[in-house]
């Protein structure tokens, strides 16, 4: 992906990752993208709106060394 | 004597500038190592002055210390605490598969499933990826998920505002799971 194309994509994700399903399908008709930056984005959005991954992993706790308090 | 003093000691090639420094973060290392640590479930006895003892030691091998200030250091130990974490995993791995791998230092201080371990190489096979066209959000997953950072100390730590970091966590996040394929 070129540098400008990864840029359009960031700044469309940006903008509706946080919008309603009905405000995004507006705008993504309104800009008229080619299908694989459609495809993308949306592929984008969803990952957004249902993954769980590790890296949103909050274990119920842990022990240090068998004695410290988990930090936070 | 300040950290970045000590890292301009240490950049003069002075070893013992190096252990003066080390005690000096210490407790951000162990910080650091707890934040890594928290990733994976507690089903077992974690250890987190092993890991940082073993990063330190990584660091102490390194042929080239040239950091220009403590953001500097702290980019280089979340990339050499990226590699514990992925070493072990790869070796829990080869375990898996019975290639007669010995066991890490940390073996006894890290423990995590044989799943975790498989889905910390994917990320971090995913992060490799995502940071060869876009360096940034690489960095702040990797200050985030293996340093354990909050969103304004990385901030913070790449000169950029936490509202940034924000929307690059976000766009990294989506980006990562759509990769690792669990979105």
């Amino acid at each position: 992906m070129t540098t400008t194309r990864w840029n359009r994509l960031r700044a469309l994700f940006d903008e509706l990752a946080d919008l309603t399903i009905q405000a995004r399908s507006v705008r993504i008709a309104e800009e008229q993208l080619d299908a694989p930056l459609r495809h993308e984005l949306l592929g984008l959005l969803a990952a957004h709106d249902h993954s769980a991954t590790i890296l949103d992993q909050e274990p119920p706790g842990y022990r240090l060394n068998g004695s410290e308090a988990r930090p936070r | 004597m300040e950290v970045t003093q000590l890292l301009h000691a240490v950049d003069q090639g002075r070893d013992d500038a190096f252990d003066r420094l080390f005690a000096l973060i210490y407790d951000d290392l162990r910080r650091m190592a707890n934040a890594q640590l928290r990733q994976f479930p507690a089903h077992e006895t974690l250890n987190a002055t092993a890991l940082v003892h073993e990063a330190y030691m990584k660091l102490v091998r390194q042929e080239h210390k040239h950091w220009e200030n403590r953001q500097h250091l702290f980019g280089l130990l979340s990339m050499v605490m990226r590699r514990l974490i992925i070493t072990y995993a790869e070796r829990k791995s080869a375990q898996k598969r019975g290639g007669g791998v010995k066991p890490l230092p940390l073996d006894e201080a890290l423990h995590f499933s044989e799943a975790q371990a498989q889905e910390v190489l994917a990320l971090d096979e995913a992060l490799t990826r995502l940071s060869a066209f876009d360096e940034r959000l690489g960095k702040v997953v990797e200050l985030h998920f293996f340093v354990g950072l909050t969103q304004k100390e990385i901030g913070e730590a790449l000169d950029i505002s936490e509202r940034t970091v924000k929307r690059d966590w976000k766009m990294a996040r989506a980006w990562l799971s759509k990769e690792m394929g669990t979105a």
